[in-house]
């Protein structure tokens, strides 16, 4: 890079996309950012607001996300209103059975040094007053944070702009321009050419496409999650609240559970918003790229709520729909420089964490670019891990 | 009209009014113009559409919330009740 | 408990629903009527207006069409849908908000909603869409309030200060909107005057005091505003104030006011603003088809301004681009109720054939006659280009789910 500020265009205005404008514009770059639809369109709309520790697995991916948590801190501030709040999590336990791995679970995060605590029935329950008596205990890790993703893109975008970053809604990409090995800028669907010393590609599961004309393989795939929002009324508690057998649905793990939501990759989420609503989780399937809702999901999760909140009863659901999260086969995202193409990145594949990824992913893509110390090793993150896989999905 | 008046209660307070007519109308035609409050801001809302699209006039009706009372004809006995805004969330931080 | 089995599940009790159930069950098909609403009739239900010498008296409408259905119809009303999944091969399953149902065959018959009118304060009670204001009046003879101001001028406003003659209403004015983004798709003050003068060549009885200030010429519009009362025009026992224009409706718990503002001959603010009482508002924003459950079934569709929106792709018949769903009524496109019910009978004709049934082709004519005849005598189009869109909706239609 020669003495004048950089430029870069970045690809995809979802939560990633506007973390990596918001880390490079703020150090001072000229920054690009397009997206073939709008602004926050794609996953970054159809998401809950979770930023978790509680569901990573113990080392790599928990320091990870706690790096992010740290950010996101610092962020808050900058950003304005997100609805950002700091009430920690809880895992609840649907059985007995699920005591003992639970136990284990905050074992080893607690070895990690981080401030996980196992609650017995007594403080679950006192916590959790609206929790179906037969819970027998719950994990809680009390970093864990929440905010309002569609906020948490606006500020970040607003911000961005204000830092002299251009952002570009429904400017589709015809091509990513590579010149002598180097990645030299963007020719967009209307004609336009935007010339740029680094490119990052930050399409979450529409990365793959972008990236195909380039030859570059990547194993993401769309891995649909369904949401339910209720009306805003009573609450069953201010605490965010998962199952612990989430766990065991993100990571694919075995659980005894009816066939639906067994079939459907079914785990309940419990979310207060500050609006007054809740909003209800989650689902895991592979069912390409379409979006429409499928009621029998909705079903299922709601069916799932009513197990751990039997009150939840007189709730209303407002509406129900899904979202594509950017799922990757070793459940890491894909951060770092495109191996071949010089000034080519990539970050996506956060599957259901990019908005609590977001931060430390804007990060690290800052610190390759400018050419600083990343704040952990970025080797799990690299593209060219997946040769196996991208031979298979080939 | 000659629907007969039937006994219902708004707020536990006992009315009569006309059996069948939706009871969101019923109330307007009483001069209950608010029938609720935004959850957020706390501004009072009332009938606005009749129709059951905007969802503005949703009561408490035989225990069951969020009934668009537009749509649920008045039927003897019935207890309306107008439904309290959430309280703010009060765990925002853990310590 | 496994859910009932019809032929024919019609979404929408109002005049295309009604209609289409009425041919599907005199053709001695097994039929289920669901609606959100406690009675039948939709939207015409509570219609009620001055055609030429004769009325148009909706809820005499709607009992001929009830009257009209074979015995044995079953009816779910106060019944949302949810969703509607499935296939014509296995049945549709139509998911109520309690229980559901399975059909051979689904109309989507779900009508049109109000567009919001956003204004400042819009939100106090007491400030209603003017449909709502319609089935206060005509439905249930409750009457909206003593003095009101009709906020728009879109034909739907006109049509109800009509009916609200005899509401014991004290004064009722019909004002322009506010200038603001939420009315930016309305266009500017002129170019609303011009689309009602396109209206008023049609000469709807409201139109005639307009027309005759025009003399049916177009681009007089600048003059004719020019010459425009103060006070405003009496149409339809309403004062028309086409040269004011509500800021905002004023008011604590209730509507109390509303700001109006005088606007000069190019709808340039022209004066201080200035509060006038009154304890209801209507908003006549128009309408739009309700597509919510064809998007949600998955039905081929396309955006057509002139049509009031978003609305299914559907064949001469009005299938749908899924084999066993159809579509009538306004969901198509904003149009009159005789349309709908002309639209109606041709889509249960439609889901006869579907169902195996033969339709004899002077039952073709008849029913394709009828829409054409229902369109021409229409007395005014609901939006500006209805005719031009019909077109394209059809050429499109004819190339995305055949003729």
């Amino acid at each position: 890079m020669t003495g004048r500020a950089p430029q870069v265009v970045v690809v995809g205005a979802g939560v990633i996309g506007a973390a990596v404008t918001y880390v490079l514009s703020s150090a001072g770059v000229r920054v690009t950012l397009v997206d073939r639809g709008p602004l926050g369109g794609g996953t970054s709309s159809r998401c809950d607001g979770n930023v978790l520790v509680i569901d990573k697995d113990p080392g790599y991916q928990a320091e990870m996300a706690m790096l992010s948590q740290n950010l996101l801190r610092e962020w808050a501030g900058d950003l304005g209103d997100i609805e950002y709040r700091r009430p920690g999590s809880y895992l609840a336990l649907a059985g007995e059975d699920e005591e003992e791995p639970a136990r284990a679970w905050v074992d080893a995060q607690c070895r990690e040094g981080l401030a996980f605590r196992y609650l017995e029935y007594e403080e679950t329950h006192r916590v959790m007053p609206d929790l179906a008596a037969d819970v027998p205990g719950s994990v809680y890790s009390p970093t864990d944070s929440t905010l309002n993703p569609l906020a948490y893109v606006a500020a970040l975008l607003a911000k961005s702009r204000h830092r002299g970053a251009q952002v570009r809604a429904r400017s589709p990409v015809a091509e990513i321009r590579v010149e002598q090995g180097r990645a030299a800028g963007v020719g967009l669907a209307d004609g336009t050419a935007l010339v740029a010393d680094a490119v990052v590609v930050a399409a979450g599961v529409w990365t793959p496409a972008v990236l195909a004309p380039l030859g570059v393989r990547l194993p993401i795939r769309p891995r649909r999650g369904h949401l339910v929002v209720s009306t805003k009324g009573p609450r069953y508690g201010d605490v965010k609240v998962m199952e612990f057998g989430y766990l065991m649905a993100k990571f694919g793990r075995e659980r005894v559970v009816p066939p639906d939501v067994e079939r459907f990759g079914v785990a309940l989420v419990y979310e207060p918003t500050r609006a007054g609503n809740f909003v209800l989780g989650s689902s895991r399937e592979f069912a390409g790229m379409d979006t429409e809702p499928d009621p029998a999901v909705l079903h299922a999760i709601v069916k799932r709520a009513l197990r751990f909140y039997p009150g939840m009863a007189r709730a209303t659901v407002l509406r129900g729909f899904a979202g594509l999260r950017p799922w990757t086969p070793d459940h890491v995202p894909v951060v770092g420089p495109v191996p071949g193409v010089e000034g080519l990145y990539v970050a996506a594949g956060h599957e259901g964490d990019g908005i609590g990824l977001a931060a430390v992913t804007g990060r690290l893509i800052g610190d390759f670019i400018l050419e600083r110390t990343p704040p952990l090793p970025v080797a799990p993150l690299a593209v060219g891990r997946f040769q196996e896989e991208t031979a298979e999905w080939a | 009209m000659a629907n007969p008046l039937v006994r219902f209660w708004l707020d536990g307070e006992e009315r009569q009014g006309p059996l069948g007519v939706p009871v969101g109308l019923v109330l307007y035609g009483q001069g209950e113009r608010v029938l609720g409050w935004n959850e957020v801001t706390g501004q009072p809302r009332g009938l606005y559409c009749g129709i059951g699209h905007c969802f503005e006039c949703r009561l408490e009706i035989d225990g069951v919330r969020d009934q668009r009372a537009c749509l649920v004809p008045l039927a003897a006995g019935m207890r309306v009740c107008r439904q309290v805004p959430p309280t703010p969330l009060a765990f925002e931080d853990a310590p | 408990m496994s859910p009932k089995r019809f032929d024919a599940v019609v979404v929408g009790a109002g005049p295309a629903g009604l209609a289409a159930a009425g041919v599907l069950s005199r053709a001695g098909y097994a039929v289920l009527v669901v609606d959100e609403a406690p009675v039948p009739g939709g939207r015409l239900w509570a219609q009620w207006h001055r055609l030429g010498s004769t009325v148009w008296d909706g809820a005499h409408e709607v009992d001929r069409l009830v009257s009209a259905l074979a015995p044995g119809v079953q009816w779910r009303l106060s019944t949302s849908v949810e969703a509607i999944a499935g296939s014509a091969a296995e049945g549709f399953q139509v998911d109520l908000a309690r229980g559901g149902a399975v059909g051979r065959a689904v109309l989507l018959a779900t009508g049109a909603a109000e567009v919001p009118l956003p204004i400042p304060g819009w939100t106090l009670p007491g400030v209603l869409a003017v449909g709502a204001a319609q089935t206060l009046w005509k439905g249930w003879h409750i009457p909206p309030g003593r003095r009101g101001i009709i906020v728009g001028t879109n034909p739907l406003g006109f049509a109800v200060a009509q009916e609200l003659l005899g509401a014991g209403v004290e004064s009722l004015a019909i004002v322009m909107p506010p200038p603001s983004m939420a009315t930016a798709h309305l266009g500017s003050l002129p170019q609303q005057w011009d689309r009602l003068f396109e209206l008023a060549a049609g000469a709807p009885r409201w139109a005639q005091p307009v027309a005759r200030l025009l003399h049916g010429r177009a681009g007089w519009q600048r003059m004719a505003m020019r010459l425009y009362p103060p006070g405003g025009l009496a149409v339809s026992g309403a004062r028309l104030q086409l040269r004011r224009q509500a800021l905002a409706v004023e008011g604590g718990d209730c509507v109390e006011a509303v700001t109006l503002q005088s606007v000069d001959a190019a709808g340039l603010p022209a004066g201080a603003p200035w509060t006038e009482p009154a304890d209801f508002v209507l908003l006549a924003g128009g309408l739009r088809p309700l597509g919510e459950l064809t998007a949600q079934a998955g039905v081929q569709r396309g955006h057509y301004d002139g049509l009031g929106g978003e609305v299914p792709l559907v064949t001469a018949r009005l299938a749908t681009s899924r084999a066993g769903l159809f579509a009538a009524g306004n969901v198509l496109g904003v149009e009159s109720a005789r349309v709908a019910i002309a639209q109606g009978r041709l889509a249960g004709w439609g889901m006869v054939a579907h169902l195996g049934g033969s339709v004899p082709a002077d039952r073709w004519r008849e029913a394709e006659g009828a829409l054409e005849l229902a369109r021409r005598d229409a007395p005014f189009a609901f939006q500006p280009g209805l005719g031009a869109a019909r077109l394209r909706h059809r050429a499109d239609s004819e190339r995305e789910v055949g003729p």
